[in-house]
């Protein structure tokens, strides 16, 4: 009740001519009787609910095949048949990727720094990491069994370049961005290139990294499935293209939604690693009319 | 009485792309002297304010701090923005000890520093504070602060209080003039406010536009130490009509 008297509060909040619901159209009784309706969580739900009644529904008709379209009870089926594989394959894709996001992101933001530091760096190395940066990165899964054999580098390779070159370009833009005042007040306090780098330029950066880092985490799932297809012996990637050859839809449909949890999950740490680091910034304030509009609210 | 000159300024040019922002200027400024620079918009001080800090390069002659001629930027020459400055990640005590740990001081001296210059710009008891949390005046006596801190030579002060209310202006007016006389601080201070030139200033340097040039010099006559009372007088006023005609 706490939440729903809060949300409430905060949709009165947004001055009626910015926003309108239908229901602030409908005269003051009717307006109150539809009052529970506004709350947040059930409306957050219905789509979901709806989205499952439908098909439970669809399937219980018989008219469309089970392999296209199996039903809720056949999800539940193959959970119970793949639950002595699930924890290895799950343990298997899960280090594979967060291993790669963590080497990928650290490698990137430190390629990005570099190149924004080093003047030398920027000219000797640009033009190539350049030529190489538009390379599909899905194109080099072949290339890398090729080069590592299959099991699990080329995974964890193609996972650590597809993310250092997200997070590399969007350092390089973030520097260049940082307010040019905060560079002139840290030099005449006496600070040098390093100190400016590491006291001024790596925290500012930190809230306009956050979208990037977000991007990178949900793409991270799609390369280690990508990777899995071709190159892996374990994994849930690889325990898709395994049930595919059984015509198993539900067991796939199934790892479909385990991964879309894991990449739920992985960005919901993102954003609560990044709640402290970015205390600082005006983007915090989640009440009041700019919120609402700019959808911070 | 001759007095020992801080900041030379000699036959400068400054030109952004092919904008002559002023040529062939020349402005010394004594060891301890508050100069004030004012002019109309667009006639160069904030420019000659950053040519001064070492942040700008100069086209055509030199500046020189005591006889030598500058090399970028540095703790002598601390220099106080126009736009708000304060690093926004760090707490108001992490704001000001950043050019004490630049200069490598130790953590009991700088805290003692930090409470002795925050007391200075009267915002004792804000070390824990972040700058989101203050108001844009706050923010700009921790940015002085935070220049004080490294016991600079020269202050180059760039419309510093422009936001800030008149009894605060006022009261951070008479507490920059203790210290420039506590440290014998020399001081270049642009602004746009004629009564502020005339109260913090020994010397009043008018710049003119199109072209840029120095277009007077007034020295003002009040001794210090000044106080409030002194802005009322018939004097003063007069002298700030004059000053307001030579910027016409």
């Amino acid at each position: 009740m706490h939440a729903a008297v809060k949300s409430q509060e905060s949709d009165r909040m947004i001055y009626s001519d910015l926003g309108r619901d239908s229901v602030d159209d409908l005269p003051k009784g009717a307006r109150e009787r539809w009052a529970p309706l506004r709350w947040a969580p059930l409306r957050r739900a219905v789509v979901p609910v709806v989205v499952i009644v439908v098909w439970a529904f669809i399937s219980s008709l018989h008219f469309i095949d089970p392999i296209f379209l199996p039903s809720p009870a056949d999800l539940l089926t193959a959970f119970n048949t793949l639950s002595p594989l699930l924890p290895g394959a799950f343990v298997s894709s899960v280090s594979m990727t967060l291993g790669g996001f963590l080497g990928g992101t650290a490698f990137g933001v430190l390629i990005g720094l570099v190149m924004a530091y080093s003047k030398n760096f920027r000219i000797t190395f640009g033009g190539i990491l350049d030529f190489l940066r538009p390379v599909p990165v899905f194109a080099l899964i072949p290339l890398f069994v090729l080069w590592f054999g299959l099991g699990k580098t080329p995974q964890i390779s193609l996972i650590i370049l597809g993310t250092s070159v997200i997070l590399g370009l969007t350092t390089i833009e973030a520097v260049k961005n940082v307010p040019q005042v905060f560079v002139r007040a840290a030099l005449v306090l006496g600070a040098n290139r390093w100190t400016i780098y590491r006291s001024v330029i790596v925290p500012s950066i930190l809230p306009h990294m956050l979208g990037a880092i977000r991007v990178a985490g949900a793409a991270c799932w799609g390369l280690d499935v990508a990777a899995e297809y071709i190159g892996a012996q374990t994994g849930l990637g690889h325990l898709m293209i395994v049930r595919e050859q059984y015509l198993d839809t539900a067991s796939i449909i199934l790892i479909v939604i385990i991964y879309s949890g894991l990449a739920l999950g992985l960005d919901f740490i993102i954003r609560l690693v990044e709640r402290p680091l970015t205390r600082w910034t005006e983007r915090s304030i989640r009440r009041g009319i700019v919120a609402s509009i700019v959808g911070s609210a | 009485m001759s007095k020992l000159t801080r900041i030379g300024i000699s036959n400068v040019t400054v030109a952004y792309d092919n904008n002559v922002v002023f040529s062939n200027l020349s402005l010394n400024v004594a060891v301890g002297e508050i100069v004030c620079l004012v002019g109309a918009s667009g006639c160069g001080k904030s420019t000659l304010l950053n040519a001064v800090a070492g942040l700008l390069p100069v086209n055509a002659g030199s500046i020189s701090i005591d006889g030598a001629p500058i090399d970028g930027p540095g703790p002598d020459r601390v220099m106080v923005f126009q736009e708000d400055a304060v690093f926004p990640w760090m707490r108001v005590s992490e704001n000001v000890e950043f050019g004490l740990r630049i200069k490598r001081m130790n953590k009991e001296m700088r805290r003692d520093r930090i409470a002795q210059v925050l007391k200075m710009v009267e915002l004792e008891g804000q070390e824990r504070a972040y700058p989101r949390e203050l108001s844009g005046g706050m923010r700009k006596r921790v940015d002085l602060a935070r220049a004080l801190a490294v016991d600079p030579e020269i202050l180059l002060m760039d419309e510093p209080y422009g936001a800030l209310d008149a009894m605060t202006k006022e009261r951070l007016q008479i507490h920059f003039l203790a210290i420039c006389e506590k440290v014998k601080l020399t001081a270049l201070f642009v602004t746009h406010d004629l009564e502020e030139a005339l109260f913090l200033g020994d010397r009043i340097v008018v710049l003119g536009r199109n072209p840029g040039r120095v277009a007077a010099i007034i020295e003002v006559p009040f001794k210090h130490p000044r106080e409030a009372p002194v802005k009322r007088s018939a004097l003063f006023q007069q002298l700030r009509g004059n000053l307001s005609d030579h910027i016409q």
